[in-house]
């Protein structure tokens, strides 16, 4: 029920995003919401499932609104796979490292956007005014939203890890 | 060790081969027209739910708007009721302004068509009590108003002055118990059927004609104006009209109920009869004042 609820709420975030959180601009800047959900899962998770759950949502979001297959897949999937490749070096309990994680992520995944936007469509946007007006308020949002979730979602996966070591000890009793 | 080199390894080239085949496919659907069967279904199972977070969104925007603009919309609104109450008040001070137009422009006929010296004055005060009639108007001695000068209206008979200050005077009204005028009923002029007016306490809005014989030609209906005796009063001053005729007790004498066209309640403007023609027959009522007449104009 676990990966099916994270799918699940991978869907409200896109949904969210193309819609209510689409009010929310701060300067040029949207939040990603499904770039948090899938870095932080990575994180807490690890780099295979991550990568996996950047691969899905991504997937998801490039059908839903691209008219292109395979941008935000791959974005997401690298973002999914590097936070949890970088989650092993962290402890899980602190907070600033999926904070900074999710800035440099932002960062990281908008750039690569940028790179295969520009390499297969041939738009490019001048880096310098990207960076200050679109990309920065973008990753200072995802941050601050990594802040609010980043508790939550890591009190889920302990839940989650103790019910499973609970059903576990019960079956090598019987 | 070697086999978890190996399958950080597969790992690698797993990874790398997806990103391979992404690219690809995003070199591949980069140029095409139609979507995929798969996205055609994915985007119509997903459309209505798309609408309804859109419209959700909307709604939250509306909500946000309006709390944000709400400052904006309080500035607005104190600023437009100031607006309707400065509006308010001219357009009131305009009816009024209008009004008083209206009432200046009857008094003007009236004072040029009367024939008496008048002296228009304003009510700038009434008494409160229910026991007396007066009013203080705006002229006084100074303006050449005197002590039992009539006060009339377009419409009638005031009062008359009871006292002068140098710029208001005091005005003792019909209605007051205190004054009463000897009156005719306009239709017969009888001078021998001359009554007096005074208030009615039963009715303070009507007043009274009393002293006038049984046999006296009066019917309901019956105009009544000023007699003219007693000296204060010009003669031929309206008053107002018979409404009903009562006998009283011993069956002496009748006794007929006025209503005054004058408003008491909502005198504004008065004029002050300081003299004119009224001055010429003054002597023939004085005369006839000597010659035994009851009527004092005032008690």
């Amino acid at each position: 029920m676990f990966y099916p609820a994270i799918i699940i709420s991978f869907v409200l975030a896109l949904l969210l995003e193309g819609s209510v959180l689409s009010f929310f601009m701060v300067e040029r800047a949207l939040p990603d919401l499904l770039l948090v959900l899938v870095m932080i899962w990575g994180f807490i998770l690890g780099p295979r499932v991550g990568g996996i759950l950047g691969l899905l949502g991504g997937f998801f979001q490039d059908i839903l609104f691209g008219s292109s297959l395979g941008y935000f897949a791959l974005a997401k999937m690298l973002m999914g796979y590097g936070a949890g490749f970088l989650g092993r070096e962290f402890y899980r309990e602190q907070l600033l490292a999926p904070t900074l994680l999710l800035f440099a992520g932002t960062l990281a995944h908008e750039l690569l956007l940028n790179i295969l936007v520009s390499q297969f469509i041939g738009l490019s946007m001048p880096i310098g005014w990207t960076m200050n007006h679109f990309l920065i308020p973008k990753a200072a949002y995802n941050s601050g939203l990594t802040l609010l979730l980043y508790p939550a979602m890591l009190y889920l996966y302990r839940g989650r890890k103790r019910e499973s070591i609970k059903f576990r000890s019960r079956r090598k009793g019987l | 060790m070697a086999n978890r080199h190996s399958k950080g390894y597969r790992r690698l080239y797993l990874l790398l081969a997806l990103v391979l085949g992404l690219l690809v496919l995003i070199n591949y659907t980069g140029s095409r027209k139609d979507f995929t069967p798969l996205e055609d279904a994915v985007r119509t199972l997903f459309a209505p739910v798309q609408q309804a977070f859109a419209r959700a969104g909307t709604n939250i925007q509306s909500f946000f708007d309006t709390v944000a603009q709400f400052q904006n919309y309080k500035i607005e609104n104190e600023r437009l009721l100031k607006e309707i109450a400065l509006l308010e008040s001219r357009l009131l001070s305009l009816k009024e302004l209008q009004k008083e137009n209206y009432r200046y422009r009857e008094l003007l006929e009236f004072k040029q068509n009367s024939g008496f010296e008048l002296l228009p004055a304003e009510v700038i005060a009434r008494d409160p009590s229910q026991w007396f009639g007066t009013i203080t108007i705006n002229r006084g001695y100074l303006d050449g108003v005197q002590q039992e000068m009539a006060v009339i209206s377009d419409r009638g008979l005031v009062g008359m002055v009871a006292s002068a200050s140098p710029h208001s005077s005091q005005v003792i009204l019909l209605t007051d118990p205190r004054l009463a005028v000897s009156a005719v009923v306009q239709r017969s002029r009888e001078m021998g059927m001359v009554g007096i007016v005074e208030s009615y306490p039963q009715s303070p809005a009507y007043l009274r004609l009393t002293n006038l014989p049984l046999e006296a030609n009066i019917l309901p209906g019956d105009q009544v104006i000023s007699s003219g005796m007693g000296g204060i009063f010009p003669q031929g001053l309206y008053i107002g009209r018979v409404k009903e005729l009562v006998q009283d007790q011993p069956g002496l004498v009748l006794t007929a109920v006025i209503e005054p066209r004058v408003n008491f309640n909502r005198l504004e403007e008065v004029l002050v009869v300081l003299g004119g023609s009224y001055q010429e027959e003054e002597g023939a009522a004085e005369g006839e004042r000597e010659e035994g007449d009851p009527p004092v104009e005032e008690r």
